[in-house]
């Protein structure tokens, strides 16, 4: 009797004090690379910076993560032999470069984001690198550019920060759909015609 | 001669009546039906969009809610420094990119929405949603919320200097007050300071309200900080 009350006390005691933790939060490791991420690139002779909403987008990201000491050396690493290959290219931005430097740089990019069991892809039409985590989950979204200033607030720098929020339809539908309804209408018209006259 | 005159004139009849005039039409009943029939027409538009769209969309489920909102009784575990009482940031979900993790609510605009974590379509589609390269509420940097103008966010366009905005989240609540609204361009970084150290909320939308497509500028409304615990966002030691 004594042990199955102890046993219950322990219970009612572990489930008041139960606290759920999560992978929040910034650790030593993370912040090592939100560091490099902030450090400029010397780029045809002038100091750039990835903008500061790129790095924002790691640091939301890396409070859902715990990297280790290891992940965050090799991603330090890959990130410094990336800021080496753009310095070599001579380009003044991203969008200077030459398609198989951009390639070079996507591989690069790749290779980074592999560490931490992430996938990045660039996507033609809207001109987004975009970075999902191991979930499938968009971690990272944004076009790709560096900036002059290490605010990051020079003045257009990235189209993807502020959205289209006007009225949310589909244009493509409604043009097909108007288009149809236009053609049964003058075929609607052209018959009653035809039919008018052979009456 | 008159036969030659008669030819002209019947081609020329022929080009009015089977070139021009089904242009005109076309154009014409177009408009009429874009402009009058395309909010009765939505349903059928999303249905369509399912055929029309160039990438698989995945519906079977649309976004993770992970918002439970606080009751007054709730403790959150909370941590002392300078003299300042932090929430545990262990002890909180972090969203990640399409989570639903609060509300947004300003009643004197009547804005009253879900809010997201990523301005993405389903999103935007459901609520409104903070830019994934800004923070969420509490975190002391900027909150930069989009909404569409037709939906969640048209009550933005009531907004004034001293209304309070209320964001409520699984964390605690947060108010902010308006402090400015402004028009922009889509394309002006000088529209909001991503790389801010001090919290504060911008909420935008399309501008103008009423317009039909795509516009360059945006209203954008401006809100500081008030009242909510802060986090804390130092760095978590023992990693």
């Amino acid at each position: 009797m004594k042990k199955l009350s102890a046993f219950l006390l322990a219970l009612v005691i572990v489930a008041a004090t139960a606290i759920t933790a999560f992978a929040a939060g910034i650790n030593a490791n993370e912040k090592s690379v939100l560091d490099t991420l902030g450090k400029s690139i010397n780029m045809n002779g002038n100091p750039m910076y990835i903008p500061a909403d790129f790095v924002n987008q790691a640091e939301n990201y890396f409070n859902t993560i715990d990297m280790t000491e290891q992940e965050a050396e090799d991603i330090n690493a890959k990130l410094l032999e990336m800021g080496k290959f753009l310095e070599s290219t001579g380009a003044n931005n991203i969008a200077d470069m030459k398609y198989e430097e951009k390639q070079q740089l996507l591989d690069y990019g790749k290779e980074v984001v592999g560490v931490i069991g992430m996938t990045m892809e660039y996507d033609k039409a809207t001109r987004n690198l975009i970075i999902y985590a191991p979930d499938g989950r968009i971690a990272f979204k944004a076009v790709p550019t560096l900036v002059a200033k290490s605010d990051g607030n020079t003045e257009i720098v990235d189209g993807n920060v502020i959205k289209t929020t006007g009225a949310n339809v589909n244009y493509t539908a409604i043009i097909a759909i108007s288009a149809a309804v236009v053609l049964l209408i003058a075929g609607g018209a052209v018959y009653l015609v035809k039919t008018k006259k052979e009456a | 001669m008159s036969d030659k005159k008669n030819r002209h004139r019947h081609k020329s009849h022929y080009g009015k009546s089977f070139l021009i005039l089904p242009i005109v039409f076309f154009m014409g009943t177009y408009l009429v039906l874009y402009l009058a029939l395309a909010p009765a027409f939505s349903i059928f538009f999303s249905a369509s969009g399912l055929f029309f769209a160039d990438f698989e969309k995945n519906y079977s489920t649309e976004y993770d809610n992970i918002f439970v909102p606080v009751s007054e009784n709730s403790t959150i575990p909370t941590v002392d420094k300078n003299s300042q009482t932090l929430l545990d940031i262990n002890a909180i979900e972090y969203p990640q990119y399409g989570n639903q993790f609060g509300e947004i609510l300003i009643e004197d605009c009547g804005v009253d929405a879900k809010l997201f974590f990523g301005d993405g379509d389903i999103a935007l589609r459901n609520g409104v949603g903070i830019y994934s390269g800004s923070f969420i509420p509490g975190y002391g940097r900027t909150i930069l919320v989009a909404g569409h103008n037709n939906t969640y966010f048209n009550g933005l366009k009531n907004a004034k200097p001293g209304q309070i905005v209320t964001i409520k989240t699984s964390y605690g609540n947060y108010t902010y007050e308006i402090t400015k609204t402004a028009v922009k361009n889509q394309a002006s970084r000088k529209a909001f300071d991503l790389n801010a150290d001090h919290e504060n909320l911008i909420m935008y939308t399309c501008y103008p309200f009423d317009e039909l497509g795509l516009t360059r500028e945006r209203y954008f409304v401006y809100a500081k900080y008030v009242s909510g615990t802060q986090i804390d966002t130092d760095i978590v030691e023992g990693d």
